[in-house]
């Protein structure tokens, strides 16, 4: 959204400069309006307003917790559910897309609140990445039946939230995340290809990275880094050799490619830190791979993937100056660190302009980028 | 039209009826274990002081919460992991209900006035007999208005809290009501 309110600046100055005229600039504007999901500030207000009233019904039902009666505080909650889902399915009849959303978010959340307040309420006892589970699967059963985008959105985050939950309890049957999370992931993306949200996608990409790191602080365990970074190496030149396969699998390619070429560099970098005890020597030839995937990311697809070429960009700066300091930074002073800590960004700025115009005169005009 | 229109709303009642249908059966099977249930007295120990109380929970110890390995009769699970385990209790010569015996498998013939719980516990194959299982029966936690907790935390620490628990024939628990020396702290309606 923040795009198209740019682009509608730039239109206007255009126009009042005299560059494109009425005609130009109408058409443009139509364009922006008709690539937009029609999703625009309106929407995203409606969701955070679907958010706070959800907030509220649960603060609502928590704090009257003497005054009302167990069972009617139950009938509160099924009621919303009702107002919630059936609401929502009947605004979306009248093909509002804004206001259906919101409704059946705020059901989703009251189902959240509600399995809480009744496993408070009757005092049952257990772990709470269970009640995770059974609010997911809830909302994944909504989003199926009700075909709603941000059904799907919720149910990844409460993905991710029953994730977060996991790691609370000190038992080892919590471990079951391990396996669960992937395949909650999986049915994530089945329903994101049903419903065809494209927030969820993101989502999704996130959930799975933040479970790589998860996995790998948990377990001590390195080797879901190296698969971390097979899969998102395979990922990322998936997208830059057969980019027209992927994009007509997928639909998604360039940010498919991106995802995988940042878990690629994020799993290298944790390399790098793992190393940190073990001597310079390591890290600098560690830090040597983490600077070819960068160029490698630039020359295979950085002339039309723009995730790909910025992540590249600072990772590759960073990387650079990271080696410098770590190997020349500790034999100079104060003065001559600042004086090589400025001589190199302003190399680096060079190479990113250099790159830059390289690229832009690489891009194939027939493609649009990003 | 109206045909898409009733299709939509018919599928929006059947996600709301879904999940109402979730929170119900957790309320029913509740009040079915209260309905139903058998009731014993177990006294309450005191447990892990930071664990006591989180939020607005008291979390209660029991004597049978702690077994060791040798005591459990019948056939071990094969492969470590969260796993059944059936308890007995007989009445002891103060009224309070203490621990009589364990097995892995239920077991289907009981004395009379012994009553069998079923509890959740982690086993390892490797465990030695004087291993300490830890046993969950679903009756370790209990919600209290908001700052009456530290009440119960500090009259479980002098002396021990009578928990009258309601058991299914299934050995299915649920707390009934909080004792203090025969005086109800707290007594649970059945819905």
């Amino acid at each position: 959204m923040a795009i198209s309110f740019g682009v509608r600046k730039h239109i206007a100055r255009w126009q009042q400069d005299g560059l494109i005229d009425d005609a130009v600039a109408d058409r443009l504007r139509k364009d922006i309006d008709n690539r937009g999901s029609g999703f625009g500030l309106g929407g995203i207000l409606a969701l955070l307003g679907a958010v706070l009233l959800g907030a509220a019904i649960i603060s609502l039902v928590a704090a009257n917790w003497e005054a009302m009666p167990r069972l009617f505080r139950v009938g509160l909650i099924m009621a919303v559910l009702f107002i919630g889902y059936v609401g929502g399915a009947w605004r979306e009849s009248r093909g509002d897309k804004v206001f259906s959303q919101a409704l059946y978010l705020t059901a989703a959340i009251t189902f959240g609140a509600g399995i809480a307040l009744v496993g408070q309420m009757y005092h049952l006892s257990g772990e709470a990445s269970d009640a995770a589970l059974l609010w997911v699967a809830g909302t994944m059963v909504a989003a199926l039946f009700l075909r709603a985008p941000v059904l799907v959105s919720a149910s990844v985050a409460i993905s991710g939230f029953y994730l977060f939950c996991s790691l609370e309890p000190a038992n080892s049957e919590r471990l079951s995340y391990l396996w669960l999370v992937p395949i909650l992931a999986f049915i994530c993306a089945g329903l994101v290809w049903y419903t065809k949200g494209k927030a969820a996608r993101h989502l999704i990409a996130l959930l799975s990275i933040t479970y790589v790191f998860v996995v790998r602080f948990d377990l001590d365990r390195v080797g879901i880094l190296w698969l971390a970074a097979i899969a998102g190496g395979a990922l990322f030149l998936a997208d830059a050799l057969r980019n027209r396969a992927l994009e007509r699998l997928t639909g998604w390619a360039e940010a498919i490619g991106a995802y995988g070429f940042i878990m690629l560099l994020l799993a290298l970098i944790f390399f790098q830190f793992d190393e940190f005890s073990e001597g310079v020597a390591n890290q600098v030839v560690i830090g040597f791979a983490i600077l070819g995937c960068s160029i490698a990311g630039l020359a295979l697809s950085g002339h039309r993937n723009l995730a790909v070429r910025w992540s590249a960009y600072t990772v590759f700066s960073l990387e650079v100056l990271y080696l410098a300091f770590e190997t020349i930074g500790t034999m100079i002073g104060t003065a001559s660190f600042f004086l090589s800590a400025g001589i190199l960004v302003l190399l680096l700025a060079a190479f990113v302009m250099r790159m830059e115009r390289r690229l832009q005169r690489k891009s194939p005009k027939s493609e649009v980028t990003a | 039209m109206t045909l898409k229109i009733n299709r939509y709303l018919w599928l929006g009642a059947a996600v709301a009826v879904l999940q109402s249908g979730a929170l119900y059966a957790m309320v029913a099977q509740h009040a079915s274990i209260l309905r139903n249930g058998t009731d014993i007295t177990l006294l309450s120990e005191p447990v892990d002081p930071h664990d006591l109380l989180r939020g607005d929970y008291v979390t209660l110890g029991y004597g049978i919460s702690s077994l060791e390995a040798g005591k459990v009769s019948g056939t071990p699970p094969a492969v470590d992991g969260m796993t059944d385990i059936y308890v007995t209790v007989k009445q002891g010569d103060d009224g309070a209900w203490i621990f009589s015996a364990a097995s892995w498998q239920k077991r289907e013939e009981l004395q009379a006035g012994e009553i069998q719980l079923r509890g959740r516990t982690m086993s390892y194959t490797n465990a030695t007999v004087y291993h300490q299982l830890r046993v969950t029966y679903g009756i370790e936690r209990y919600y209290v208005p908001e700052g009456q907790g530290r009440v119960i935390e500090s009259q479980q620490r002098e002396r021990k809290i009578e928990a009258v628990i309601a058991v299914s024939p299934s050995g299915d628990a649920q707390i009934r009501a909080l004792k203090d020396d025969g005086n109800v702290l707290y007594e649970e309606p059945i819905y």
